[in-house]
């Protein structure tokens, strides 16, 4: 396939707005040739020729009658959007089977996803994991993303809730950080889920955000699973921070392991459920995440001096202001359980007054040794900056 | 002929007098009553001739007209049944004139029956005469506002015979002592040192108290025991909330007066009128004002709806619900203690793992709880089921009425700075009564300037922490642990973004 024409990009942009025209039509027009194909669909046929199939293909003629591609192309210029198409130099390699290619991506934001072939470009590690994330989850997944963006590894995710915006918020923002990217399932102009707007707009601003569909296309939910296999595609190692045991985490984990990019897992405590799923693919032979180093090894780089401390806790007896500690306050940081404890919980473990233990976990937060989230305290995870 | 009767009628918690006119003239026979009752005081038509012909009088076959005065103010319910029926008779001439001289306050039977009404202690309190004649089952209740003046009556038939003199009036039963009250013990709670520290703190110093915690974390168990460390209420409040009680129909103990703090625990599918009061007529005390003066407990807080807890804001700001309809409208007292037990989330296991709530799901439940309402909560505590090995090994915890003895000493303090309990204390008086020492103003002081203390959470945490100076002993000023028990007793609950991991 070579360098398509101006003529056969709005073309095929334009087929790629029709109800239910996914990646596998748009390469088979791709295969076929844009302008034959547009041919056959504008008589409510498949792209190649076929008869159609799917009931939406019905459709196809009178949308396309409506559609003016050259304004849909100005439109994505006029919003900044960069579209490359299956062939062209610019467009991402991805370890994917062919088949699975996008025919098309979207993107916007300073750096292009994988597109510069001419430079070496930065490994990259997609941290996913459940939407429903516990406490642990989402210090983990943004003490993972803070590190590896300070290590020179672009940290790949979807911006969902939990796992996904919480490696996001740890990555962005990083003093000489490698930027993010984020894949989403709608159009980039859709932002989904409404909470991660600004987080969206950051990732957006340093990094890119990419996406598959053009602009104003709902994310219907076919497409999430789809974005997941462009997240194992841009990613050199996927790493599951948290997932339940039926999870879509696992389903992208299975993904990678079809295209052949490693897995690893965060291991998390066996009462929980929403780390059931990692603990699982661990069992079945994953490697482990323990700490960001282990994810630096893996891919081959050499581990930042500093960015060596275990995932996920801070070691509160030997921290810095620790001067007045005293047995309680050790004690304390001793009783806190994964997750967090209540005071309540504290006082039944340590023994003492609550008047002490409250006093002792006042002067804790003054430290920023340990947190309070919904009444319950924990550990803090995330590192100082440097 | 004329005859002036008078008598009250209800609007929210207070009585209103009524002065019932009755003008018996010679014309077509007909019988009107007006000066605006509503539908059940019309039908006094029918109830009062018959029960009349049953007393074995006769019904004037001539024009009468009642005039219900002032009759700006709509009268309700049945109550006035009895005034007219006195009217009529001393206008026709069949009962001398000095009955007149009492007011009276009854419904009507067919058989000439003297009925209680409901709200007989407001509406005795505002009947405007000498002496007062009612039924016999609203005699104890009449009398604790009148408590010399009140004669009652079972029949029509018996009160023509005392009006007339061939018999003594009859004076209400003196109310038997009540029964010991029966309330669930502290001592039955197993572990749980926290909980049942806040449950102290809250009956010492009346605060609102939260639990939030997994389903069978013991948090209805706790909430029930509040009312067996509070002690009586005093003689004005007691009254107080007796006139609630018989101004919502509900039956007042046997020795008349409301003496415990009453704990009321609505369901969550309580209307937001049942919960404040209301209605279209009458302006009924709802749950908040029943609760007055005791606790209002409110189970699963994250069910009941959005506009029902919403319009609690107003009585827990300002003790009082008003409510206004469009001919009428009412302040009820509304002076409760909210005691409330909620899930985190809808499972219940939020925060453990193993919560398999929607995001939408949870978005939903938390939108019901207002970030004000929540803020209102002086103590928050986190409960968790009791692993079954302490369940079966712990000790009995303290018994009740241990608890009961340092709460009511801590209250004695409190009544010395005015208020009933140190909720009541307003902004310039905890100013006064709690000053803080060196070491907790700059705990505090750390506190809000990092943003883990709000302007309104320092006031509650200092009332908290007055409360705990009480309940020690302590004179003022408040030292850092004080302070930080009580911070640690309001944990922080903020909702809304923490899943989303963008903090």
């Amino acid at each position: 396939m070579s360098a398509l024409g101006p003529g056969d990009r709005r073309r095929l942009l334009a087929l790629a707005h029709l109800e239910g025209f996914g990646p596998a039509r748009l390469r088979s027009s791709l295969r076929v040739g844009v302008e034959r194909a547009w041919g056959y669909v504008v008589t409510g046929r498949e792209p190649d020729g076929g008869a159609s199939a799917g009931g939406s293909a019905r459709g196809w003629p009178a949308q396309l009658h409506r559609m003016d591609p050259d304004e849909l192309w100005d439109r994505h210029v006029a919003a900044g959007v960069q579209i490359t198409v299956l062939g062209d130099p610019g467009h991402p390699e991805l370890a994917l089977d062919p088949l699975d290619h996008p025919a098309m991506l979207f993107w916007r934001g300073p750096h292009a996803p994988r597109a510069d072939v001419t430079r070496r470009r930065p490994p990259s590690v997609a941290l996913v994991g459940t939407r429903r994330a516990t406490r642990y989850g989402v210090e983990v997944a943004r003490d993972l993303g803070h590190r590896l963006a300070q290590a020179g590894v672009e940290v790949v995710s979807g911006l969902a809730l939990g796992v996904d915006a919480a490696a996001h918020a740890g990555a962005v923002g990083v003093p000489g950080g490698t930027p993010p990217l984020a894949v989403v399932a709608g159009g980039l102009d859709v932002v989904y889920p409404a909470r991660n707007r600004e987080l969206w707009r950051a990732v957006e601003h340093q990094g890119a955000v990419v996406s598959e569909v053009p602009l104003g296309q709902r994310p219907e939910r076919w497409r999430f699973p789809a974005r997941n296999r462009i997240v194992v595609g841009l990613s050199d190692i996927v790493v599951v921070v948290e997932s339940h045991l039926r999870g879509g985490s696992l389903i992208t984990a299975s993904l990678a392991a079809d295209a052949g990019v490693p897995v690893m897992a965060v291991p998390g405590p066996v009462t929980s459920d929403a780390s059931a799923g990692t603990n699982a693919l661990l069992v079945d032979g994953c490697a482990p995440c323990r700490t960001v180093d282990d994810v630096l090894l893996a891919l081959g780089v050499d581990p930042a001096p500093s960015a060596g401390a275990t995932v996920g806790a801070t070691d509160a007896t030997s921290g810095a202001p620790g001067a007045h500690r005293s047995p309680l306050h050790r004690a304390l940081v001793d009783a806190l359980e994964v997750g967090g404890s209540s005071v309540g919980e504290l006082v039944e473990a340590v023994g003492a007054p609550l008047g002490a233990v409250g006093l002792a976990l006042v002067e804790l937060e003054e430290d920023r040794l340990v947190v309070a989230e919904h009444g319950r305290y924990a550990r803090t995870a995330r590192p100082a900056p440097p | 002929m004329l005859a002036i009767v008078r008598s009250a009628t209800l609007l929210g918690v207070h009585g209103q007098p009524v002065t019932v006119e009755v003008h018996v003239s010679s014309g077509l026979p007909c019988f009107a009553i007006v000066g605006l009752p509503d539908a059940s005081c019309r039908e006094a038509r029918d109830r009062v001739r018959a029960a009349l012909l049953c007393s074995g009088r006769t019904f004037p076959l001539m024009r009468i007209t009642v005039n219900l005065a002032p009759s700006g103010v709509r009268k309700v319910g049945a109550g006035l049944d009895l005034a007219i029926a006195v009217g009529i008779l001393v206008a026709s001439e069949q009962l001398p004139k000095d009955a007149l001289a009492a007011g009276y306050l009854g419904e009507l039977g067919l058989d000439g029956s003297v009925r209680p009404v409901v709200g007989a202690l407001p509406m005795a309190a505002a009947v405007d005469a000498p002496s007062l004649v009612v039924a016999e089952a609203n005699g104890p209740e009449a009398a604790l506002v009148v408590p010399d003046r009140v004669c009652t009556v079972g029949t029509i038939a018996e009160l023509i015979e005392c009006a007339e003199g061939r018999s003594p009036w009859s004076r209400p039963r003196p109310g038997e002592p009540d029964p010991p009250a029966r309330v669930p013990d502290l001592a039955e709670v197993r572990g749980n040192l926290v909980a049942r520290r806040a449950l102290e703190v809250a009956a010492a110093g009346g605060h609102h108290l939260l639990f939030v915690g997994p389903p069978g974390g013991g948090k209805t168990m706790l909430a029930e025991r509040l009312p067996g460390l509070l002690g009586e209420l005093s003689p004005d409040r007691a009254l107080e909330v007796s006139t609630i009680h018989s101004a919502a129909g509900q039956a007042l103990p046997r020795s008349g007066l409301v003496r415990r703090p009453p704990f009321r625990a609505p369901h969550h599918t309580t209307s937001q009128v049942a919960l404040v009061g209301g209605g279209s007529h009458a302006l009924r005390p709802g749950e908040a004002s029943l609760a007055s003066g005791g606790v209002l407990f409110l189970d699963e807080l994250g069910e009941f709806s959005p506009h029902a807890l919403d319009a609690l804001r107003q009585p827990l700001e300002q003790g009082v619900v008003r409510v206004a309809r469009a001919h009428s409208s009412a302040t009820l007292p509304a002076r409760f203690q909210l005691v409330a037990a909620m899930n985190p989330c809808p499972c219940g296991a939020l925060g453990t793992g193993a919560c398999r709530c929607s995001e939408a799901g949870l978005a939903r439940y938390r939108r019901r709880l207002s970030g004000p309402l929540l803020d209102r909560f002086d103590l928050r505590v986190l409960v968790r089921p009791t692993a079954s090995a302490d369940l079966l090994a712990a000790a009995p915890g303290e018994p009740s009425a241990v608890v009961a003895d340092r709460v009511a000493a801590a209250r004695v303090r409190a009544r010395a700075r005015g208020v009933e309990c140190n909720r009541e204390l307003d902004a310039a008086q905890l100013e006064a009564a709690a000053p803080f020492d060196r070491s907790a103003e700059q705990l505090l002081r750390r506190a809000v300037d990092e943003g883990r203390l709000s302007g309104r959470g320092l006031r509650r945490v200092r009332a908290v922490a007055l409360t705990l100076a009480d309940l020690a002993d302590v004179p003022a000023p408040l030292g850092a642990a004080t302070v930080a028990e009580a911070m640690a007793l309001r944990a922080e609950l903020r909702f809304g973004d923490e899943l989303g991991g963008a903090a």
